[in-house]
């Protein structure tokens, strides 16, 4: 089946599970209905309920999703819609207090019946789910110990919502609800089951073996791995996988691009990882023979993925991996396509890969330009940002029909993708990844 | 803005606009008032 028909299935699917029950409602044969204000805050805290769980499905890495949508997409997905789930959730008891002041009693969890103290603590739950999500670097949580209160307070807020909405029994009175309701909640558990369960089981049948480790510029290693007692997996240049020292099953795992080619067939492939927290400052420390745990591959963002004519390269620091991989690659391939590389780096020393760059460029048809930030005063090339005159400076006559690839932290694919569009490159000639997903 | 993030972008918008629109609908539909 074609990608574009899958996505629209996939698509039609999540907008099934969240607005399903409601419409059927509507349609359906149902209990009496009652004041405006109550029947809207009914219906947002059915729909908050439905996307709630929803909610385990963007960031579940299910090969059949990831396949089709950006990761960093799917994460912004979860991100924003999981903000306004909550705003809806909050507004449903806001509408019932301003619907009959009365009602506020329930807030008072000593006296209130058990529907009412799940509703309020789930609310409870949600808020503090949005709080040490979006405020986690600043409140100091290390990322390991918030993904446990995330999962925990993930349980707690849609079982209780659940327990809540079933107690209430209005409108789940109804048969069918219940059924489509018990069915979504399957959904949801089988998900997590996957995510927390099978996948690390199938990661410990699967282990890699350290085969070694090398210093790069700019605070970089490059760590290569080959399957231990298995094939091993294949992936398409440009995609990364999430990899761990640890067991699996403690979930601290960290996405990284592949940086190898992916015609090796040596199975051996590798990963180019900056210092930049407390995982990647380990990886200097791996030895050859450590076990290292790998879930992937996973990403669109490879030009397998897209007819390419000419291809245009963009990165920012150790966004260069991913575009590493494609160039090494293409070098397998014998690719004689045209192709420039925009290379962004804070000084001409902190240059990953700066002498293998040299000898791709004799191999390919392949420009390099490197933009310094902070060049030393004899530097001849671009200095400063990737910026639209940069680009216009060093990019064939016929831009307008290449495929452009941007791989770096948000602020500069964003500063990048202004500057594509201001020289009028068309958006779906572009195609983006972003370092931070979590 | 590429493709992927207008779709992640419209997708999300779709979903607040249909919340809104159905939650006041069914509202409506319940209260008599449609």
């Amino acid at each position: 089946m074609k990608k574009k028909t899958l996505t629209y299935i996939w698509l039609a699917f999540y907008f099934l599970m969240v607005f399903l029950p409601l419409v059927l409602l509507m349609i359906f044969p149902r209990p009496e209905g009652r004041e405006f204000i109550r029947e809207v805050s009914v219906a947002l805290g059915f729909l908050g309920m439905a996307l709630l769980g929803s909610q385990t499905i963007p960031t579940s890495r299910l090969k059949f999703f990831t396949k089709l949508f950006p990761m960093d997409t799917l994460y912004t997905f979860h991100h924003r819609l999981s903000v306004f789930t909550f705003l809806i959730i909050l507004v449903h008891p806001i509408l019932l207090f301003i619907n009959n002041p009365e009602t506020l009693r329930l807030l008072n969890l000593v006296t209130a019946p058990w529907r009412a103290r799940a509703g309020v603590i789930a609310v409870v739950a949600m808020l503090a789910l949005v709080v040490t999500s979006i405020w986690r670097e600043m409140m100091k949580i290390k990322y390991d110990i918030w993904r446990w209160v995330h999962d925990g307070l993930s349980f707690l807020a849609i079982g209780l919502a659940l327990f809540h909405m079933f107690k209430v029994n209005y409108y789940m009175s109804l048969t069918y609800q219940k059924v489509i309701w018990l069915a979504l909640t399957g959904i949801w558990l089988a998900i997590i089951l996957y995510i927390r369960v099978a996948r690390p089981i199938n990661m410990i049948k699967k282990p890699y073996k350290v085969v070694r480790v090398q210093e790069e510029r700019g605070q970089s290693w490059s760590l290569y791995l080959q399957p231990d007692g298995h094939e091993g997996m294949s992936f398409e240049a440009g995609q990364f996988a999430w990899i761990t020292n640890e067991s699996p099953f403690i979930f601290r795992e960290n996405p990284f691009s592949f940086s190898t080619s992916s015609e090796n067939d040596d199975k051996i492939f590798g990963f180019t990882i900056k210092e930049l927290g407390d995982f990647t400052s380990t990886i200097k420390d791996f030895k050859p023979g450590d076990t290292v745990y790998v879930d992937g591959p996973y990403g669109t963002f490879s030009m397998d993925e897209h007819r390419c004519k000419e291809l245009v390269y963009i990165a920012g620091g150790i966004g260069s991996a991913p575009v590493m991989s494609m160039l090494r690659t293409l070098v397998d391939r014998n690719c004689k396509k045209n192709m420039v590389f925009f290379y962004g780096n804070p000084t001409w020393e902190s240059i990953i890969y700066r002498e293998e760059l040299e000898e791709l460029e004799q191999q390919l048809n392949l420009k390099l330009v490197h933009v310094l930030e902070k060049p030393t005063e004899d530097w001849q090339g671009e200095r400063g940002f990737i910026t639209a005159d940069v680009l216009q400076r060093h990019l064939p006559a016929n831009y307008k029909e290449a495929t452009y690839f941007l791989c770096g932290p948000l602020p500069m694919i964003e500063a990048v993708e202004g500057a594509l569009h201001k020289i009028h490159v068309p958006s779906l000639h572009i195609f983006s990844e972003q370092y931070e997903m979590a | 803005m590429d493709i992927q993030h207008l779709i992640e972008r419209w997708f999300i918008i779709v979903t607040i606009l249909l919340c809104l629109v159905l939650s006041l609908l069914f509202g409506a539909i319940q209260a008599g008032m449609v």
